[in-house]
């Protein structure tokens, strides 16, 4: 294995943690819309992230552009083996843009709620397909050869997967709730997302406990760096003392440090695997047997250095027009 | 239905969610052309009408921008979950263009959307025009990666075939195959396409003639979404769109210029196929026997069975076409593919056996033969609606809508935004079931890169899933898009912004 592969190993991890810091405050604020107490509120959470959501979901589009080109045999093998799941996923992923695109185009209260509603169903939907499907291919399951379509979708819901999907949420939920009370900070409504921070903030810690307790007993046989998993714990609980004291900018970076050091963690267990090779009978997928060739991923890599840094001046010129509102 | 095999199956839901996306690229990408200059000429001559123009016409491409992302993200994933077989094989050289779409396309687009949607009062006049040229550049700029990806399907270049041996002390090295290899269906899983020179993949033989014949059939679906607006409030009056005049007339040179570029990059695109895939043209024209003075059929029906083709025929029309010279030999299906294709694929086989072998590479003739007509007819059609036009124009009668001639055009203008985008879909059609049997041409054949995973079941439940999705996403659509055009541009925008 040569140092490109493993620069693009990191980089596909860097990208999946980048969707979860952009797409996550997005789809939390989703998640969080039946919280909203009017319709004011309602409107407020959509209006916030109208100029946001594309580009954040760009970063989804990336890593999975990232992973075809740099681990062409993990793209093919990850993608056909969860069918079913991946295709529930795009098809959220459309009734959610539709209806976020849906909302303002009427007024009325029905028709607003009926979207919102729509909007906070397959953006929770989406967070815990996305989480459980990660957690497949991070825990070797989704190797295990598929005896039926069924039992196929039912055994990625096992114990580990299932809690997987509940850190996922939970985790949408603080970031989106975060970056609402960040957005609302000084508006008549800032109170009430403030006290929606408090609790999403809250159940993090708790949903992460939950999934380190699963993650310990079942990736026993990977070499889990248990000690930095413990102390993890730390960046969440720190994310609620934050959010208690409405200091909702720390809360969110606090929340943000946690993914990504979460998925640097997961990175760093994984390797050298791109997936482990935990089911019984199951070989894994090695970073170097998935790897594209060393111009690829030269390439690709000159594309990622110019192009990252371009998309990054970008989002933060758009953060920058829609800072205020006007 | 279940009597239905995977291959068929993922080939159906492929067609139909590529299908349906590629209805709002084009219109988007012509759009966003059509709102710079409107936008442009607002700066140069600061008259507000252009400005109202486009800002309205933003909202519109805004909403039309957004279902082509929610059906877009889609592709992405598609290729590894219906054929992991394909992106396994090609993933080195194909994953590249998508990947660099990504990055360089589509966060340019979405980004410098949202200011150019919500920031007329948040950034400056020039700061506003740029954005918009931003999202107009990244339109373009994706589908110059995506025609890429996809001419290399066409016309693979710039790659080696490798395959995995194993050396006597146990340990496995990739073997580079001579060109023109045409690995065995059950050696896919070990032999793969790897890259060589970047640009040559990228610059493949047909990427710059389909290039711009796609960017010309999107900037005609941009001028006659434009043309067919600006028609309806010509048509009825109406006082708070008043910039549907000047517009009306960006929209008429806009669309010439696209309709002659289209005229250029057609012809091209055509007589590249004659030298890259001939059996695709043949397809084209239903065309069996190689000779001289190769006929063009102005309509017809192909019988696949009796190799031959019912209709009214200008005699060596095609071989003009093809080879500007109407005494050149326009191979037809009956000598396609080449022998020493053949003789490589099937060693066995005695040239004897070759007529019997060769149907089996061909593209449906019939289906292809009726697209390709139906794309070349409208596109003459929506030069007959700008030739009018113009004519209209030059007689100083175009916004004289209370005489027959110009209340005429611009009834026609209407409904005529439906045309290119059938144009575009009967053209992607023929070009992409033109490729058949071949998903890499005459590499990779589709039938051996389908998923080996997914059931029937599974793709049937998800294609007729799709299928209501984009039903109601149409329905839904279509009403809030005519309420918006129906309610003009003095509505309140409800973002608020």
């Amino acid at each position: 294995m040569d140092a490109l592969q493993i620069i693009w190993f990191v980089l596909v991890a860097v990208l999946l943690a980048v969707f979860y810091l952009t797409g996550g405050f997005d789809f939390g604020a989703g998640i969080l819309i039946p919280f909203s107490k009017t319709r004011a509120q309602k409107d407020f959470i959509v209006r916030t992230i109208l100029p946001f959501w594309d580009a954040n979901q760009v970063w989804l589009i990336t890593a999975g552009g990232g992973l075809f080109a740099a681990f062409p045999k993990a793209y093919a093998t990850v993608l056909s083996q969860l069918y079913t799941p991946v295709m529930l996923l795009l098809m959220l992923l459309i009734v959610r843009v539709g209806s976020i695109e849906f909302y303002f185009l009427k007024d009325g209260d029905k028709w607003r709620g009926f979207w919102g509603w729509l909007i906070a169903l397959s953006s929770t939907l989406c967070a815990a397909i996305f989480a459980v499907a990660l957690a497949a291919a991070f825990s070797g399951q989704v190797m295990a050869p598929i005896v039926s379509p069924l039992a196929g979708l039912l055994g990625l819901f096992s114990l580990y997967g299932i809690f997987a999907g509940l850190l996922g949420v939970a985790f949408f939920s603080a970031h989106g709730a975060g970056f609402l009370a960040i957005k609302s900070k000084g508006a008549e409504f800032g109170e009430r997302f403030a006290h929606i921070a408090r609790k999403a903030y809250g159940f993090l810690p708790l949903a992460y406990l939950l999934y380190l307790a699963l993650l310990l007993t079942y990736m026993n046989p990977l070499s889990v760096s248990a000690g930095f998993m413990y102390v993890l714990i730390l960046l969440p609980v720190a994310g609620f003392m934050a959010a208690r004291m409405q200091l909702a900018v720390r809360a969110f970076i606090y929340g943000a440090l946690f993914a990504l050091c979460f998925f640097a963690f997961h990175a760093a267990m994984l390797f050298p695997y791109l997936i482990a090779p935990l089911p019984p009978d199951s070989a894994g997928l090695t970073i170097a047997q998935a790897a594209s060739s060393e111009m690829t991923l030269k390439i690709m890599l000159g594309v990622a250095l110019v192009g990252v840094p371009l998309a990054i001046a970008y989002s933060i010129y758009a953060h920058r027009v829609f800072r205020r509102e006007s | 239905m279940l009597f239905m095999d995977v291959d068929t199956l993922s080939r159906i839901q492929f067609a139909l969610t590529a299908g349906f996306h590629f209805i709002f690229p084009p219109i988007t990408i012509g759009f966003a052309v059509f709102i710079v200059i409107v936008e442009a000429l607002w700066l140069k001559t600061k008259d507000p009408l252009y400005r109202k123009g486009a800002e309205f016409f933003l909202k519109l491409f805004g909403m039309l921008f957004a279902i082509g992302v929610a059906t877009g993200i889609v592709m992405v994933f598609q290729f590894g979950t219906n054929w992991p077989v394909y992106s396994n094989f090609v993933g080195d050289v194909f994953g590249s263009p998508l990947a660099i779409e990504a990055v360089f396309a589509f966060f340019m687009e979405s980004s410098f959307l949202g200011i150019a949607l919500w920031g007329w009062n948040r950034v400056g006049k020039t700061a506003h025009f740029i954005s918009t040229v931003m999202v107009c550049i990244g339109a373009h700029l994706s589908a110059v990666w995506i025609i890429a990806a996809n001419s290399f399907m066409q016309t693979p270049a710039g790659f080696v075939l490798q395959t995995m041996r194993t050396a006597p002390d146990g340990t496995t090295f990739w073997e580079t195959l001579p060109p023109g290899t045409v690995p065995n269906a059950a050696d896919l899983a070990t032999t793969k396409a790897t890259i060589v020179d970047f640009w040559d993949m990228a610059l493949n033989p047909s990427t710059i003639d389909r290039l711009t014949h796609t960017l010309s059939a999107s900037w005609l679906s941009g001028a006659f979404l434009a043309l067919g607006l600006c028609g309806y409030y010509i048509l009825r009056k109406r006082k708070d769109a008043e910039f549907a005049k000047p517009c009306a007339k960006v929209a008429i040179i806009f669309g010439c210029v696209a309709a002659i570029s289209m005229l250029f990059t057609g012809h091209d695109s055509a007589r590249k196929l004659a030298l890259t895939q001939p059996e695709k043209i043949a397809a084209f024209e239903a065309h069996y026997k190689s000779d001289a003075h190769a006929p063009l059929y102005l309509f017809g029906w192909a019988d696949e069975k009796t190799h031959t083709v019912s209709g009214v025929a200008v005699p060596g029309l095609f071989s003009i076409l093809a080879y500007g010279n109407i005494n050149a030999v326009v191979k037809g299906l009956d000598n396609l593919p080449s022998d020493a294709f053949l003789k490589q694929l099937h060693p066995e086989a005695s040239p004897a056996d070759y007529p019997d072998l060769r149907p089996q590479y061909w593209p449906p003739v019939n289906f292809t033969f009726q697209t390709f007509r139906a794309m070349v007819y409208l596109g003459a059609a929506m030069g007959g609606v700008l030739a009018l036009g113009v004519l209209l124009w030059i007689f100083k009668k175009i916004f004289a809508i209370d005489e027959w001639p110009a209340r005429l055009f611009w009834l026609i203008s209407i409904p005529s935004v439906l045309m290119p985008l059938m144009a575009s879909q009967l053209g992607w059609a023929a070009a992409e079931v033109g490729r058949q049997p071949w998903i890499v041409w005459h590499i990779l054949k589709t039938k051996d890169a389908v998923t080996t995973v997914a059931t029937p079941g599974e793709i049937l439940g998800s294609t007729i899933l799709f299928t209501v999705l984009f039903t109601v996403l149409t329905v839904i659509f279509l009403y809030l898009f005519f309420k918006k055009v129906r309610q003009g541009p003095d509505a309140p925008h409800g973002a608020g912004y």
